[in-house]
């Protein structure tokens, strides 16, 4: 994090915004109680009260997402992030979506390069003062969702811009393509999208994209402050609202 | 005021879906808490009869209760983890006083618990006898990590910082400590001492209290007070004063007693200059009879504002004329970094004068504009201002502000050797000893008067 009181290169931002996602993620997994609540442990962040996992493990995977996440959000192809909830059957319940699409669009040498504007300069005060008010908001955001069915899993998925290279295939990444009906429908036939192998387990994902969008949506909070614009929301899947897979005894 | 607490409330909570705590409520409408709590029992209660998925309450519950219930009560917090029989109802938060941890079924506690309202009926249980039960907070719904209650606080102190807790107390109802008084004088507390806490302590009556300046006396002592503790750390200043404003009066007493116990020993043979130098170098007019009672035993913190300084402002004030103006010390200032090198070996006139106007600028430099102290002193207080001047130099970071400390010693020695000395003459002799003083700062302190003999015969 920073630690002078304004932001003023595209490299601050993302570090800011990784910094403010790996907190999201664990308020998340609290407030969506994958992990048992006693498994949280109280901690201070912008000065106010978060929850944060208290296995290794869980935050090392969470830390390691969110850097994989400012890796791609420094070479300029992310659109959203969005922490995916899904059930014991792999059907996508909810999604958390972090909405970075209107985050400046600079090219990956000129990361470092201070802003030309003193109006895309983001105070730190600020942007502190947002990420209370939505880590406020998401702590709401239980009461107002559906309860989740019990043994949910969740990963972190980013959505790329229109035309970019999604970052798979080469053996050292570390993302792979998410399943079909969470794929948004491109006119590209490029990269791995369409692809179904990876995630796609479940049966009958024949549509793309299906589960994009959610079949309701639950603002959390925008924030804005200078260049930095950020938009929230809870997208409850139709798989959710239509119940568990019937499973039926012959 | 409470007419209007149905539109504060719906606006608050249904509109912007934040949460309002008694507290909150009783600032925002300038009400005592009691009514607040009052009022958010009937908003509630109206809420939830039209719609109760509507509005959430929160209860703080307080009375006695068995041991034997704190570990279901106490679930939430981490070390219970192996108890965990609660896991899909909301945690209690429990902090309650136990008189030990055996989970004795004849063991009572005092237990003070945080509980939502679907659980209220179920916490009430397990006290006994009377328990108080009133609401803490309303809410748009069930929050699962109630430690984000505490978040309003943070509001509250943000928001209402600039009232006085003196005077705004009886209208909330704050608890306020009988026997606490707010001093109207700022007590003597030199910097450099190792404990910083004191002189942060010290800043944080001095910031507090010159927002409340009562007398002229005081007025002298306050932005003496700001000179000195200006270096100090500004961090725990900033976080304390806006909040313990009342309480500090009581406390600083003890703890600015320690600091002056402290420097008592420190600088036992030089006290007087010591005292002398802080208050001179001080902007107002310092009293000298106040450093005087300081190199005097400490007295007990006394109720009276008078404590550490006896505010007879007469030997200071008596200089204040003689002040020069801050333009020209720092004009000196400049001058003499730039003639550094020739200050350190030879001595004029010329320059001993600009390095008399710069030490009195470095240490008055930072301090409030309407500085009148003299550095130079009348008879008695020469040898405390030279002391003061050392102390406010070490606090200066400049790139040449090492020299600055450096002819601290030399000041301080110098004014004790001689009085009452002319202004010209003094920076004379402090030009000629500050080049060999150079390493000499921290040795010049304990020994002046050797070191200046020493240079006395260079």
């Amino acid at each position: 994090m920073p630690t002078h009181t304004t932001l003023d290169t595209y490299q601050g931002l993302v570090s800011t915004f990784a910094d403010f996602l790996v907190v999201a993620i664990h308020t998340v997994l609290y407030e969506r109680d994958i992990y048992p609540r006693a498994s949280f442990l109280s901690a201070r962040k912008y000065n106010f009260p978060v929850r944060q996992n208290r296995h290794p493990k869980v935050c090392r995977w969470v830390a390691d997402a969110v850097s994989a996440v400012e890796t791609e959000l420094l070479k300029g192809t992310v659109a959203r992030v969005a922490v995916v909830i899904y059930s014991s059957a792999s059907q996508p319940l909810e999604r958390f979506v972090f909405d970075l699409s209107s985050f400046p669009a600079v090219p990956p040498a000129e990361a470092t390069t201070p802003f030309l504007e003193n109006s895309a300069t983001v105070s730190l005060v600020d942007l502190a003062e947002q990420f209370r008010g939505v880590m406020q908001k998401l702590a709401f955001c239980g009461s107002s969702l559906t309860p989740l069915p019990e043994n949910c899993s969740f990963t972190v998925c980013i959505e790329l811009k229109a035309n970019e290279e999604a970052p798979i295939g080469q053996t050292s990444t570390p993302w792979i393509p998410s399943q079909p009906s969470l794929q948004p429908v491109s006119v590209v036939a490029g990269g791995a999208e369409g692809e179904s192998s990876g995630l796609g387990g479940s049966g009958g994902n024949s549509s793309i994209g299906k589960d994009l969008g959610g079949v309701k949506t639950t603002p959390v909070r925008a924030v804005e402050s200078g260049s930095f614009v950020l938009e929230v929301w809870v997208e409850e899947g139709r798989a959710k609202m239509n119940g568990p897979p019937v499973v039926t005894s012959g | 005021m409470t007419a209007k607490y149905k539109e504060y409330l719906a606006s608050a909570i249904t509109n912007d879906g934040s949460i309002i705590t008694y507290r909150a409520l009783s600032r925002a409408l300038k009400i005592h808490v009691n009514v607040a709590k009052e009022l958010l029992y009937e908003f509630h209660r109206q809420q939830s009869s039209k719609d109760p998925a509507s509005i959430h309450a929160t209860y703080l519950l307080t009375g006695i209760r068995r041991a034997s219930n704190t570990d279901a009560a106490a679930h939430g917090e981490d070390t219970r983890m192996a108890q965990d029989d609660y896991t899909q109802s909301s945690p209690f938060i429990s902090s309650s006083i136990p008189t030990h941890e055996a989970t004795d079924d004849n063991i009572f506690i005092k237990s003070v618990m945080l509980v939502h309202e679907n659980e209220l009926e179920s916490a009430k249980s397990l006290y006994v006898g009377a328990v108080s039960i009133h609401i803490y907070s309303l809410e748009p719904s069930s929050i699962k990590n109630l430690q984000i209650l505490e978040d309003s606080n943070r509001g509250i102190l943000a928001k209402y910082a600039n009232e006085d807790p003196l005077e705004m107390g009886p209208t909330y109802g704050t608890i306020k400590n009988p026997n606490a008084k707010r001093r109207s004088k700022r007590p003597f507390i030199p910097t450099p001492l190792p404990g910083a806490a004191p002189s942060a302590r010290g800043r944080d009556s001095a910031v507090a209290n010159e927002s409340k300046r009562s007398t002229s006396g005081d007025n002298k002592i306050g932005p003496m007070r700001d000179a000195q503790n200006e270096p100090a750390p500004l961090k725990p200043v900033a976080a304390e004063n806006g909040s313990i404003q009342s309480k500090g009066s009581a406390k600083k007493p003890v703890s600015l007693k320690k600091g002056q116990s402290d420097i008592f020993k420190s600088f036992a043979k030089s006290k007087p200059k010591l005292h002398k130098e802080d208050t001179e170098s001080s902007a107002a007019a310092s009293s000298l009879s106040a450093l005087e009672s300081m190199v005097q035993p400490m007295k007990d913190a006394s109720e009276d504002e008078d404590d550490d300084f006896i505010a007879t402002t007469t030997k200071t004030s008596s200089h204040k004329p003689g002040r020069k103006s801050i333009a020209e010390r720092q004009a000196g200032l400049r001058r003499m970094m730039e003639d550094d090198d020739e200050l350190m070996e030879d001595s004029h006139d010329v320059k001993p004068e600009d390095l008399q106007e710069i030490k009195e600028v470095s240490p008055t430099a930072p301090q409030e504009p309407e500085a009148t102290g003299t550095p130079l002193a009348p008879s008695g207080g020469g040898r405390r201002r030279g002391r003061r001047k050392v102390m406010k130099k070490k606090t200066i970071k400049d790139e040449e502000g090492y020299i600055v400390t450096r002819e601290e010693p030399v000041w301080e020695s110098f004014s004790e050797a001689e009085p009452e000395p002319p202004k010209p003459k003094t920076p004379t002799s402090t030009a000629s000893s500050t080049g060999p003083n150079k390493s000499r700062k921290s040795a010049g302190k304990p020994g002046q008067g050797n070191i200046m003999s020493f240079f006395g015969k260079k």
